[in-house]
């Protein structure tokens, strides 16, 4: 029997991924609706090809619905996407040879933490927003992956670091602690690469 | 409130994570302090860098008709096209029929590595057989003089006429007139081979 297209009654996330569970693709597609353009801006933080960006983008959701009836209702649907894309899209970048650092949050392997991170002005006004994210994105290219990725959910998607504790499985305590090194690593990169930005 | 304790509750403060408890003092201690406030001033110039990306990000939308084709791969079993170790955990969600298909396919493998390693060897062996009989051998080698438009006569289909020498171009003569000539011809030569063989 093919997949049910009865329009859902209720349209919140754990209705859907019910509904979905039930065979319903209509609620499926309606969940897709709902996030694929945050998914895309999402992934764009870390490919600037709008092709992979969209392949990414499908296998999360495909991922999504072949792992539904693992998602735990404690956690919301929109965390629990967000680790999915975030995951395919870093696992994406290792198979493609663009594979950001890994690193980990151990002082002996990342070096001294900024205490004093380099100051750094506001862009130029006579910058266009185009060029001032592409110049946000080749740095964070730099940048080792937990740091490149809480600096996206942060900056980009503006997540409160809950939601970012609860995506990476990790404490607030050290969401607070990775972001500290993250911008302070971004403004270190900044400067190195575009040192025409360094502050007086 | 110290710097110490200012200083770190800034990131939190411009990222609007802290209760209105703890932002009272903040905001105090930052009204007096002009260190403390540079600092404040700092995150606030990071977050103007990472202003336009986020605007550029949010207006990147998917393609019409995404989210159906999406929903209709996912409900078809497609497990998606990046990740093989996903793809094969999503062989779980697929008709019996195309699971047991895979699960045959990674079964197998191994054997049919095998059985294709031990194919190109007999191969490569049966190659250099054929390689080693065709090489050219002095004692094969005669000096016998077959005429061209003799051996042209074998390659070419029986009904197309075969060219005669040069020298009887323009003759007149038949093609039947020109094949008696060359096969007597070849039987002289073929005589003569003989007859210094036989020396």
């Amino acid at each position: 029997m093919g997949p049910e297209l009865m329009q859902p009654a209720i349209h919140d996330d754990l209705s859907l991924v019910r509904e979905t569970l039930d065979g319903n693709q209509l609620s499926f597609q309606l969940l897709i609706e709902r996030y694929q353009d945050r998914m895309f801006g999402l992934v764009r933080h870390y490919t600037r090809s709008y092709v992979e960006v969209e392949d990414i983008v499908q296998d999360t959701f495909l991922k999504a619905y072949h792992k539904l009836e693992t998602f735990q209702e404690q956690s919301s649907f929109s965390t629990w996407l967000h680790r999915i894309a975030v995951n395919t899209a870093l696992d994406f970048l290792k198979r493609v040879g663009r594979s950001p650092v890994r690193a980990v949050e151990d002082p002996e392997l990342m070096g001294e933490v900024l205490r004093d991170s380099p100051r750094i002005p506001a862009p130029d006004a006579a910058l266009e927003r185009q060029e001032i994210a592409q110049v946000t994105q080749r740095v964070l290219e730099e940048l080792p992956e937990i740091f490149r990725t809480v600096i996206v959910l942060r900056e980009f998607e503006d997540m409160a670091y809950q939601d970012i504790a609860d995506l990476l499985s990790i404490s607030i305590g050290t969401v607070e602690s990775r972001l500290f090194r993250a911008r302070a690593r971004f403004k270190e990169a900044l400067i190195r690469l575009h040192p025409e930005f360094a502050g007086e | 409130m110290s710097c110490e304790n200012a200083s770190a509750l800034v990131p939190s403060y411009l990222d609007g994570e802290l209760t209105e408890e703890q932002t009272a003092p903040l905001r105090s201690h930052l009204f007096d302090c002009p260190a403390c406030r540079e600092v404040a001033k700092e995150g606030k110039t990071l977050q103007r860098w990472f202003a336009p990306g986020a605007a550029l990000a949010r207006e990147l939308q998917a393609p019409a008709g995404f989210a159906s084709r999406v929903a209709r791969r996912a409900f078809a079993g497609d497990p998606g096209l990046l990740d093989p170790v996903a793809a094969g955990a999503a062989g779980a969600a697929l008709p019996m029929d195309q699971r047991a298909s895979s699960e045959s396919a990674r079964t197998h493998l191994p054997l049919l590595l095998k059985t294709t390693a031990a194919a190109a060897a007999v191969l490569f062996v049966f190659a250099l057989a054929i390689q080693n009989q065709s090489l050219p051998s002095a004692d094969g080698l005669e000096a016998q003089y077959q005429p061209p438009w003799e051996k042209e006569a074998y390659d070419l289909p029986a009904r197309l006429p075969v060219l005669p020498p040069a020298g009887a171009l323009g003759t007149g003569r038949s093609a039947e007139a020109d094949l008696e000539d060359a096969e007597r011809t070849d039987g002289e030569s073929r005589a003569e081979a003989t007859s210094a063989d036989g020396r």
